[in-house]
């Protein structure tokens, strides 16, 4: 008799840690399913146990495990709480929204005025600068042009696949007026024919605008 | 053609063996530093402590893969360092930071940040990567790196690269 109040005792207690643990916890993995009091249960962590003690230590291993995977977790909550402080993941442009923003940007220099005490100048030494990077290089410069805060170049390639290749060198360039650069080629109807390209410089960083 | 690939491989055995500095941190945030993935445009030699410029006439650009093209996402990069060696007398170490569009043909690279002194045996280019954006994954980010060519015997040299950002 005193053994069964001990057993049932024993029983009550890690009931009570159990669903202590349970409501600490949160655990996402259900517990193990209860085993008969006279079965013998072997838990994942490798131990064996015998009875109804059998299936409610399993199940407090199967939460503890389920503890050191879940986010809840010391380490989770930190990672949950750098994770929060991201910006968010912009979603993928298609082609054609990187095609129309490109247009918007030329459209947008196109229509600034020329600021007087900048632009001429500016415009010359790019002149100079893409003058100079184009012997010897399969495209031809045509023409600068700069604006309020922001420059355009037209260079000309042999065709469509010569400027596919080589454009990164208008992007790379040390010119003597160091602006964001930035290089965008839509596809012609005629891939075979001289090709003509635009580069758009940001002179922001320059301008103080 | 086999002599070049063979280059390359030497290169980047050396790279990886002399340049990378690990990564590690204090508390709240991540460093690397590393010259893998770059990819030579020119006469790139192997050298004791990086790869320098082997021509004595043609620049040598060096295209280096941000990390996070390879799986990591910062949130955003504080701060991008090129350190080398500046051997020219003539002409300057360059560096951008650059965006080459996944979807169309085109890219985006910001200004160049220049050694101001020659023949320097170390720079440090703190280069402006605003072209990055803020966490733009989609396109595919890089360092160009511009290495003038010989200038008497002295070569241009990079050293390594190192990325800073919050993770």
């Amino acid at each position: 008799m005193r053994a069964l109040a001990s057993y049932a005792g024993v029983a009550i207690a890690s009931a009570l840690v159990s669903a202590t643990l349970v409501a600490a916890v949160q655990a996402p993995t259900r517990a193990p399913v209860a085993a008969s009091p006279t079965e013998v249960v072997r838990t994942d962590r490798g131990a064996t146990y015998r009875g109804v003690h059998a299936a409610r230590l399993s199940a407090l291993e199967g939460r503890l495990d389920a503890l050191e995977r879940s986010d809840a977790g010391a380490g989770g909550v930190e990672a949950a709480v750098a994770e929060a402080a991201r910006p968010p993941v912009e979603p993928e442009r298609s082609a054609e929204q990187v095609l129309s923003q490109w247009s918007e940007r030329l459209g947008a220099h196109d229509a600034a005025l020329a600021d007087a005490s900048w632009a001429p100048e500016a415009t010359r030494s790019f002149a100079r600068d893409l003058d100079a990077l184009s012997v010897g290089a399969s495209f031809r410069f045509v023409e600068a042009d700069c604006r309020t805060s922001t420059c355009t170049a037209t260079v000309e390639f042999e065709d469509y696949d010569k400027a596919i290749a080589d454009f990164e060198s208008l992007l790379h360039h040390d010119y003597a007026v160091n602006c964001t650069r930035q290089v965008i080629l839509p596809e012609p109807a005629d891939p075979g024919v001289a090709y003509r390209a635009r580069v758009l410089f940001d002179c922001a960083n320059l301008r103080g605008s | 053609m086999k002599r070049a690939m063979i280059l390359t491989s030497a290169l980047a055995g050396a790279l990886g063996a002399t340049v990378w500095l690990g990564h590690g941190a204090g508390a709240d945030t991540y460093e690397h530093s590393t010259a893998y993935d770059c990819h030579a445009t020119g006469s790139a030699v192997d050298h004791s402590y990086g790869v320098a410029n082997g021509s004595w006439s043609s620049d040598l650009v060096l295209r280096c893969n941000a990390p996070w093209t390879e799986g990591r996402f910062p949130g955003h990069v504080d701060e991008l360092v090129v350190y080398g060696r500046d051997g020219s007398t003539v002409r300057a170490v360059g560096a951008q930071a650059c965006s080459r569009e996944r979807l169309v043909s085109g890219g985006t690279c910001g200004p160049v940040a220049s050694s101001s002194s020659a023949n320097v045996e170390n720079i440090t280019l703190n280069i402006d990567n605003g072209v990055w954006g803020g966490y733009n994954v989609w396109d595919f980010q890089y360092t160009a790196i511009r290495l003038p060519p010989i200038q008497g015997s002295s070569r241009s040299s990079v050293n390594g690269i190192r990325y800073h950002w919050d993770p």
